[in-house]
């Protein structure tokens, strides 16, 4: 079994590499499901040619990439033909390499038999595989997201921070992983789910962790501004995830909301979905205070399924994170439906996609059912994490009983 | 516009435009900042201007769709002694005019030195002479009338170039029959165009044709709402179908940008050869990019300038991708499916061939219209005259459309779903998970409900493990 899991990767990165390298990438660059304008390859690469040329990428409307990236891909990295499909088939591998040792972590093993399958589970996931196909910059934020984690699993505060703040820059909802990450730097990653016992955690150890953050952070955007020599960056990058200025169409359930909205009260529901984002750190830290690294995955899936600009590959990190936690599989409350909304969704979304925009047969209305299908799917799948989360500590059941709640 | 003259160019051109769109009953006024923009290459000032490197603005704007109306021409009309009643000025039928296949109305006010200011006002239309024949008939006499007003004295305006053109489309078939040996009618010819299915990405093509045996420099200039937004990174050259390859383009830094056009005016745009130098990344580039201001979402457009070099004899091809946006619900207007107009681009040929260049022979030759060519040549403008425009035809882009009765429909089920998700995660977190013993034998169902709620509640009591 050792060596399947050896042999697993390096077969996996080939495929996935031959697939980069394959026409398919071409004929998914500019769709919608797999890349967001946050996240847009073709955009990208059209603001660092502006970048180039002297013009501010950010004086315009589309462009809405971190000036990190900017200054990455036009200096150290240029994005090529050959380069990008290479980088990002890397991005994949790295991530795959840390939630396999992420795993590790939590089962306390150098090495065990379900590796090969984590693997597997991250890189032929199709959620994954195609929106970093069609080179979203999403795969980039996965990564930095699951760096975090392992950093924090290992206990190197630091080293998890930064990779936080690197992702906040990059996509500003990921705030919501900036508490359940620190503290899971303070603690440890093993499984806890079945013995339910907190951690015996000071708040006052948080402190400076979270001082840690900001002063990360603060570097990230002076640096930042820095590249850009103006502010204009702000606007466009995190603004677009509070003010959503750019309407089109994503798997996720801001989009048409805000489409179809009445102007005067635009505002108000932009407040309410921002805020209605941040009101799941709280509880879900405070329920999972034993095990804070279940507590990261399911503010994951939140993020996944709330998000304002969200691409498959959201969705995708989620199911992905399902691989390392064998125990709760047991104890899912409706397994086999959650996943048949998920095939039709999946299934929904490009077809609908395409009879609105491409063969003009259907209209928005039809994506729009979709993307409630898929967030219903969503929602049902972080539901089943919660339940499957806290069912766990009771265990197996005798004959005659069942689990309600009070 | 009043004793209280606005400050600002902005101000002023809100002022010009609103009054232009009251004058003429057009909808000029909705030449707003989404439709504005200030291209510095292909529109010089004309005229007696004090000093050309004066710091000067310029305001451009299009709108690409009006629907006519007879009170158009009520401005012209006024301002002949009996309005349209008598003499040439008869012609002015609205109902007639407005009917024609095109029509163009032009109004040209420039400063001249001690002149004063003079305004042009031009009329044009082509008719279409079968259409309006009772039997038919496509051997009509070519009809020109040029009128010249009589007496310079008596009127304050020295110019009047209010032409009627008759179009003579009588020897059609013989163009159908020999194609080959037609020369084409114009020196440039220019095709734009929008390919691609989608509603959210498309293709834009720009074929510019060049009939003269010579090389010929042209400024492009692309003036887009953004309701089409360019990948500029994308653009390609194609001459004859071969590709150029990725063009390189001099984009000049910001501060240079407002100047390069200076220089290019005021060295004067033709026969520029130390331009060249100064100006163009590699001379044989075709496409150099000399500004562009990307588009802001709901407020300015995009502003494309570029100069294009013909070779001789030769078509041009520039493709780009474009993407469509996502427009809220509240911004379609009426008719939505209909789409949007686009303005036209605009070419300005400014340099046409050069002294040192071995194939341009300007001795008569086996080139069958040589004479023909030549006399187009020398006729294009040199430096102190305008020079020509050359605009494309409108382009209509279809955006993508949400529905429009759905507004409450879509509100209602978005919150739905949040508040079901938010709901049933708040009730996890926050109930207790609790063991009750169930009997699975149960069969009678009011029974079993009863005993339900009795072992709910002795459940809680015997609760073995809870969170």
């Amino acid at each position: 079994m050792d060596g399947n899991g050896d042999l697993a990767f390096p077969a996996l990165v080939a495929a996935r590499l031959l697939l980069a390298f394959s026409p398919l990438p071409d004929a998914l660059k500019y769709d919608q499901q797999l890349s967001s304008p946050l996240t847009s390859y073709s955009r990208l690469r059209e603001g660092i040619y502006l970048f180039q040329h002297g013009i501010d990428p950010y004086s315009g409307g589309s462009f809405r990439h971190s000036p990190l990236l900017l200054s990455l891909f036009s200096t150290v990295l240029p994005l090529t033909r050959y380069t990008s499909p290479i980088l990002w088939t890397a991005v994949d591998s790295g991530a795959a390499w840390a939630l396999v040792q992420i795993w590790r972590l939590r089962a306390g093993a150098k090495r065990t038999s379900r590796d090969g399958q984590i693997y597997a589970l991250y890189l032929l996931n199709p959620y994954i595989v195609l929106p970093s196909l069609a080179l979203s910059t999403s795969s980039m934020e996965n990564l930095l997201c699951l760096l975090a984690v392992m950093f924090a699993c290992r206990g190197r505060a630091s080293a998890a921070l930064l990779a936080l703040a690197c992702l906040v820059q990059l996509s500003l909802p990921a705030v919501l992983l900036v508490a359940p990450t620190t503290l899971l730097a303070i603690t440890r990653p093993v499984s806890r789910l079945a013995l339910a016992r907190p951690f015996d955690v000071q708040g006052k150890q948080t402190i400076p962790l979270i001082a840690e953050f900001v002063g990360y952070s603060a570097l990230l955007t002076f640096a930042s501004t820095f590249v850009c020599g103006n502010w204009r960056w702000v606007e466009k990058t995190w603004g677009a995830s509070l003010t959503l200025p750019d309407l089109t169409p994503n798997p996720g359930l801001w989009w048409y909301f805000f489409t179809e909205m009445f102007d005067h009260f635009r505002p108000f529901f932009l407040m309410v979905f921002c805020v209605h984002l941040l009101i799941y750190i709280a509880p879900v830290c405070i329920k999972f205070q034993h095990d804070f690294l279940y507590a990261v995955f399911l503010l994951v899936g939140v993020q996944a399924l709330f998000k304002p600009y969200p691409t498959l590959s959201d969705p995708g990190l989620f199911f992905s994170m399902f691989s390392i936690f064998p125990e709760i599989y047991p104890y899912l409350r409706h397994p086999i439906v959650t996943a048949l909304i998920h095939l039709h969704a999946s299934l929904l979304l490009p077809l609908f996609n395409s009879l609105w925009l491409r063969q003009g047969t259907g209209n928005a209305n039809f994506f729009y059912a979709s993307t409630l299908v898929f967030g219903m799917g969503n929602g049902a799948a972080l539901l089943d994490a919660i339940w499957a989360g806290l069912r766990v500590a009771i265990g197996e059941l005798k004959e005659g009983y069942e689990v309600a709640q009070e | 516009m009043g004793d209280t003259l606005p400050t600002s160019v902005d101000e002023r051109w809100q002022g010009l435009r609103n009054s232009l769109a009251g004058l003429f009953c057009a909808s000029l006024g909705h030449l707003d900042d989404q439709r504005t923009t200030s291209p510095t290459l292909t529109f010089q000032p004309e005229g007696s201007l004090p000093n050309f490197t004066y710091p000067h603005q310029l305001r451009h704007a299009t709108l690409p769709s009006e629907h006519v109306c007879t009170e158009n021409l009520t401005p012209f009309l006024k301002l002949l002694p009996c309005k349209s009643l008598s003499g040439i000025a008869h012609l002015l039928n609205p109902h007639r005019v407005f009917d024609a296949d095109w029509h163009g109305l032009g109004v040209h006010v420039r400063y001249r030195e001690r002149v004063g200011v003079e305004v042009r006002l031009a009329f044009q239309a082509v008719f279409d002479p079968v259409r309006y024949s009772h039997d038919g008939r496509r051997d009509h006499e070519p009809l020109d009338v040029a009128m010249k007003w009589p007496d310079e004295n008596s009127f304050a305006y020295r110019e009047h170039p209010i032409k009627f053109v008759h179009t003579d489309f009588a020897d059609i078939d013989s163009f159908a029959a020999d194609t080959s040996k037609v020369s084409s009618l114009t020196d440039i010819s220019v095709r734009r165009n929008l390919k691609g299915t989608s509603q959210a990405d498309a293709h834009l093509t720009l074929e510019v044709t060049n009939n003269l045996p010579v090389r010929v420099k042209t400024g492009y200039l692309e003036t887009m709402p953004w309701h089409l937004q360019f990948y500029l990174h994308t653009l390609c050259a194609h001459v004859d179908d071969s590709q150029r390859g990725k063009y390189q383009s001099y984009l000049p830094h910001t501060g240079v940008s407002i100047l390069c056009p200076m220089w290019l005016l005021a060295l004067g745009l033709d026969e520029g050869t130390p331009i060249d130098a100064a100006l163009f990344h590699r001379p044989d580039d075709l496409v150099n990019i000399l500004s562009y201001t990307p588009p802001v979402p709901h407020s300015r457009p995009a502003l494309l300038q570029a100069v294009l070099t013909l070779p001789p004899h030769t078509t041009l091809r520039l493709t780009m991708d474009v993407s469509k946006p996502f427009l809220r619900y509240t911004e379609h207007p009426p008719d939505a499916q209909r789409g949007w107009d686009l303005p036209p681009a605009v070419l300005v040929p400014f340099a046409f061939g050069e002294e040192d260049r071995p194939e341009f022979d300007p001795s008569p030759s086996n080139e069958p219209n040589s004479t023909w060519v030549e006399r187009r040549v020398s006729s294009y403008p040199r430096r102190h005259s305008r020079p020509r425009r050359i605009y494309t035809p409108v382009m209509l882009v279809d955006l993508a459309t949400p529905d429009f009765s759905m507004p409450y429909n879509v509100i209602i089920m978005s919150c739905t779903l949040i508040a079901l998700i938010f709901g049933s995660v708040f009730n996890l977190l926050t109930r207790r998970f609790v063991v009750v013993p169930v009997d699975p034998g149960a069969a009678d169902p009011e029974k079993d409900a009863a005993e339900e709620v009795a072992h709910v509640d002795g459940g809680v009591c015997t609760a073995k493990q809870t969170l």
